[in-house]
């Protein structure tokens, strides 16, 4: 009995103490926000000394952090490559698109070590950078075979400013207009090209609505844009949003104009009105046209019932959409940096660079790799129009993601209640400039 | 059951008779309200992503056991129920022996600051866990437990207000006179505790073990928080991440898939729960619940 | 004689010591996880500390900010009618699944596993189940209701502001908290006492009557005791419900966004931990609030034997 008291009493005992030594750091606010500073002190030692041991050690084994599943297919998938050109062991850890900047932000916060290469994205690199949670890569560079000249510029615009480099694009992917080519030549129109007027997008969007007696609709023209997408239209329409001179969302007259329009189409039929059931409607051939990431071009390959090809997004003031990259980056906690370079040079070199191409359908962010057209997804039979993707990359901009999450969600989920009719388009452009400027912390004028 | 007095009156039997009746329907009623969604979630699992998006029928066209191969196939599955599985026996172990260590005194014995205890613990039962789970999160994150199971499990070995509750419920229930035999007999509280006590317990450990290991099967808000990447991740996250988009696709949400992880997420539950069915009424006592 | 006095005062005092050792993990889970995260709470509400960790200390600017923003007003009246209302629909849903099952019949096994199965399951799944039950184009309920008029129903459930609520109060039918108020209602109304309807039943007293005049009353402390773990689940678990069901933005037009949400929002999507430190001890004095105001009314409604 005594025994077991004094047992109890032991563990209740250790357990206090253990929380006291955890609250200790507590209560000192600084740690928190000195351990990142601090890693660069640390991160120096580790540099040299862990350098020697990688280079005895063949086991090595790195974990990369990133928000697309690798391919099923084993020969599309760049990290096994990696694998087998480096001999360093990759885990790749998934964090899906919608919880992925948050929870990037959180591991950088607590300074967490569990991944040594971040795949980060253009809203958050600056951020990374300025805390110190990431490496500048300046001093691998330098030695390395890859050409930092040759990215494309709006990549060497976005990095510009951040005084070293941080990050190295692993693609540039754009959004482009799919369209299906069986109910284009059902209505008899012509295939969209990659000058198309957005004016003649809107008639041809309503000559392929197909309605039910009673009015509703069987297939829509035009597909709800989606969380991206709804920035391009935008972007035709003249509006800047992002001004990286100043970090604020600029939209205006374009954006009360495109919103009008979905405003329209819903009425009529031809656009879905958001819903809590959302899918892709042009997958399941309920819609004639989408527009969506060029990474849905590996999604789709030959899944599809029908017919399909691509285009760039209709130009209406101008031609616009938006570039999506992500940056691999070294976590300055990583205790495997070198072998983590070593991975990054792999899969930034040329032949990881033209599986990436081959398995996501994204052109590289390397100029002369892009040139070499290995993105043309093989399984995409359908697809001809290919100079697409080189067009919308020239009119693509790094645009809405480089503002916070929050921010542009509010904006979109403005947007969707517009057409939903609950507020007008230029109330829904009004409050999102409004939640903007009180959550980055500027004043309108 | 007490309700059954309908026996006793024969005059209105007649009357009584329409009664049940009605009341048969609404209970049929009442069953199918709620287990439509389980039977949408099954059916749901068995059909394409455009067969799913364009129609409403419940028997699909035909059962095709992709969206299983995708759940197994795609992310860890197994690391997923893995963790899962950690997370439940963790916090139903601190939680068991936690709260009832702490609910025996309450129950049992008579000390001062007994009622000030009781009533902090009720007060706080009121204060909802997302309220602190900022502060917390910050508080775990200097911790280094941040990406573990540890904020999840730790707490639970140092009783959880609601369990210490249904326990002091429990435990009053039981005779004193066992405590005055057994003192006499000079067994010490913790011997009466864990030889008299917690056996006689065993439909409240079994009641709460249930109540708990469903409770963090199904937790999803604390995980949100706490779990960042892959290698902790619990089937509720994996569930709204994991399995939500199809391969590649951001923003095109896979609904078979999700309810065919859905489905497979149900069995556990539902097994704990047939098991332990005929205790979850009979450990909770309701006697003197004003404590 | 010395002996004897100084006994019964150890034997006290081992009592009591006893006493405070089986209570130790509470003690400490309290300061640990409950008073110390409160403390702390409000410290950093008064600073402007972002998700990366970098802080400082701007006094009550955040508070400041906050009553003047037209979001947090809107999730202030959503929390606090989503958790009213959540709190008596279950209630009462429980309590009549309770009775149901409580009027024994052939198949009650079948029919407690019907009622409490949707309880346990998670709430995710039921949140994605029920976005495509109550989904416009191919929902299960539209189909269901068009197959009964014969028209195309196309009722969008869940961002239609005139149904969201009814949508979303009913979906919560099926949660844990419902299931596990249902358990406390059964054994509840197993512990009424037989003779109190005998009795009854001797007066003539109808169904209704032996309700309102001896169920109800018997049971009013668990119903308090449910209202309380109600209102409690409602303000937690609404997180858990609606992230997956409506989305951080509370679709539609923030009509849905509860405060969980808003901290949510704040402190992760816009990186304002500070700003959702702030929320918290604002949901944490609502839910103070709630708590007195359901102990005052008890007070007066509650009947108890003793």
């Amino acid at each position: 009995m005594k025994l077991r008291k004094l047992f109890g009493l032991l563990l209740a005992l250790t357990m206090v103490l253990s929380l006291l030594v955890g609250c200790g750091s507590d209560d000192n606010k600084e740690p928190d926000d000195t351990k990142v500073t601090d890693g660069t002190g640390e991160t120096k030692d580790n540099k040299e000394t862990k350098g020697e041991d990688n280079e005895g050690e063949t086991g090595t084994e790195i974990n990369l952090t990133v928000w697309n599943e690798p391919p099923k297919d084993d020969s599309l998938n760049m990290y096994l490559a990696a694998e087998k050109a480096t001999g360093i062991k990759i885990n790749v850890s998934v964090i899906p698109e919608t919880e992925y900047s948050s929870k990037l932000n959180q591991m950088v916060a607590t300074g967490d070590d569990s991944a040594d290469i971040l795949v980060v994205w253009e809203n958050d690199i600056a951020n990374f950078a300025e805390v110190k949670g990431i490496e500048p890569l300046d001093d691998y560079l330098a030695s390395s075979s890859i050409n930092s000249n040759d990215f494309i510029d709006a990549v060497a615009q976005l990095t510009e400013g951040l005084g070293a480099t941080y990050g190295l694009p692993w693609c540039a992917a754009t959004e482009v207009l799919y369209y299906n080519q069986d109910m284009f030549d059902e209505a008899g129109l012509e295939y969209p090209n990659n000058d198309w007027a957005y004016e003649d997008f809107l008639v041809a969007a309503e000559k392929l609505t197909k309605l039910n007696s009673d009015g509703t609709t069987q297939v829509y023209g035009f597909d709800l844009p989606n969380l991206q997408t709804w920035w391009a239209g935008i972007g035709i329409k003249g509006d800047q949003i992002y001004d990286p001179a100043t970090g604020r969302l600029v939209i205006g007259d374009g954006a009360v104009s495109f919103i009008q329009d979905c405003v329209d189409m819903a009425k009529k039929g031809i656009m879905p009105v958001p819903s809590s059931d959302t899918s892709d409607n042009f997958g399941a051939g309920k819609a004639a046209m989408s527009w969506q990431g060029s990474w849905m071009v590996g999604s789709y390959g030959d899944t599809l019932d029908f017919n399909w090809d691509m285009a760039t997004i209709p130009t209406a003031a101008r031609k616009y959409n938006t570039l999506h990259t992500g940056f691999y980056t070294i976590n300055s906690k990583s205790k495997n940096k070198e072998a983590a370079w070593k991975v990054i040079e792999f899969l930034m070199g040329e032949e990881g660079q033209r599986i990436n191409s081959q398995a996501s359908g994204n052109p590289s962010a390397l100029v002369s790799i892009a040139e070499k057209g290995e993105w043309k997804v093989e399984a995409a039979k359908t697809v001809e129009n290919w100079d697409a993707m080189i067009d919308s990359l020239e009119a693509g901009v790094f645009g809405y993601t480089c503002i916070p999450a929050g921010v542009t969600g509010n904006a979109v989920s403005l947007f969707n209640t517009a057409v939903s009719g609950q507020i007008t388009p230029e109330d829904a452009v009004k409050q999102a400039m409004e939640y903007a400027a009180e959550t980055i912390g500027y004043t309108l004028d | 059951m007490s309700n059954d007095y309908q026996v006793s009156k024969k005059k209105t039997s007649k009357k009584n008779k329409v009664t049940s009746k009605l009341i048969y329907v609404l209970k049929v009623l009442v069953a199918v309200i709620m287990f439509t969604p389980i039977i949408w979630i099954l059916s749901g699992s068995f059909k394409t992503l455009t067969e799913f998006t364009t129609s409403a029928k419940i028997i699909p066209k035909n059962l095709i056991l992709d969206n299983y191969e995708y759940v197994f196939s795609t992310g860890n599955f197994f690391k997923y129920f893995r963790n899962t599985v950690l997370l439940m026996l963790g916090t139903a172990v601190g939680t068991l022996l936690s709260s009832s260590l702490v609910s025996y005194p309450l129950a049992r014995m008579e000390f001062p600051g007994k009622k000030l205890f009781f009533s902090i613990i009720i007060g706080t039962m009121l204060v909802p866990e997302i309220s602190l789970i900022i502060p917390k999160y910050i508080m775990f994150g200097k911790l280094g437990w941040l990406d573990s199971l540890l904020p999840m499990i730790i707490p639970a070995f140092f009783a959880f207000p609601y369990n210490v509750f249904l326990f002091r419920q429990f435990l009053r229930s039981i005779p004193k006179e066992l405590d005055e035999a057994a003192i006499i007999d000079g067994c010490s509280h913790i011997g009466l505790f864990f030889r008299v006590i917690a056996p006689l317990s065993k439909p409240i450990y079994i009641t709460i073990g249930i109540l708990s290991s469903v409770y963090w099967w199904n937790e999803l808000t604390q995980p949100v928080f706490y779990l960042n990447g892959d290698n902790w991740r619990t089937l509720t996250i994996a569930l709204m991440t994991t399995f939500t988009y199809i391969r590649g696709g951001a923003f095109v949400v896979s609904w078979p898939t999700i309810m065919a992880a859905s489905s497979l997420m149900i069995i556990p539950p539902m097994l704990l729960y047939l098991f332990g069915s005929k205790y979850l009424v009979e450990g909770i006592k309701t006697s003197g619940i004003k404590g | 004689m010395k002996a004897r006095k100084k006994k019964p005062m150890n034997r006290r005092l081992k009592n009591n010591l006893t006493a405070y050792g089986f209570m130790t993990p509470w003690f400490i889970g309290f300061i640990a996880f409950t008073l110390f995260p409160i403390i702390f709470m409000f410290a950093v509400s008064l600073t402007n500390r972002k998700l990366t960790g970098i802080s400082q200390y701007i006094g009550f600017t955040n508070y400041i900010n906050i009553f003047k923003n037209p979001n947090f007003w809107n999730s202030f009246r959503v929390t606090i009618f989503y958790t009213i209302i959540v709190m008596i629909v279950t209630s009462i849903w429980a309590l009549l699944m309770a009775m149901l099952l409580n009027h024994k019949n052939r198949l009650n096994g079948i029919f407690q596993f019907c009622y409490f199965l949707p309880s346990v399951i998670p709430s995710v799944a039921l949140s994605y189940a029920f976005r495509s039950i109550f989904g416009r184009d191919a929902g299960l309920l539209n189909a269901f209701l068009s197959s009964i008029t014969g028209k195309n129903v196309l009722i969008n459930w869940l961002y239609d502001p005139a149904f969201v609520y009814q949508t979303v109060f009913f979906i919560t039918l099926f949660t844990y908290s419902t299931g596990q108020m249902m358990l406390i209602y059964r054994s509840g109304l197993n512990e009424v006492s037989k003779q109190l309807y005998e009795a009854c039943d001797i007066d003539g007293a109808n169904s209704w009557q032996k309700f309102f005049h001896i169920t109800l009353p018997q049971i009013s402390p668990v119903l308090l005791f449910n209202t309380v773990t109600g209102s409690v689940s409602a303000l937690n678990g609404s997180f858990a419900l609606l992230y997956p069901l409506t989305g951080e933005e509370g679709n539609p037009n923030k009509m849905t966004q509860v405060l969980s949400l808003l901290i949510y929002n704040e402190s992760f999507s816009n990186q304002r931990v500070g700003y959702g430190s702030a929320l918290s001890v604002i949901l944490f004095l609502i839910a103070c609030v709630f708590g007195i105001i359901i102990f005052a009314l008890s007070k007066k409604l509650v009947y108890y034997e003793n």
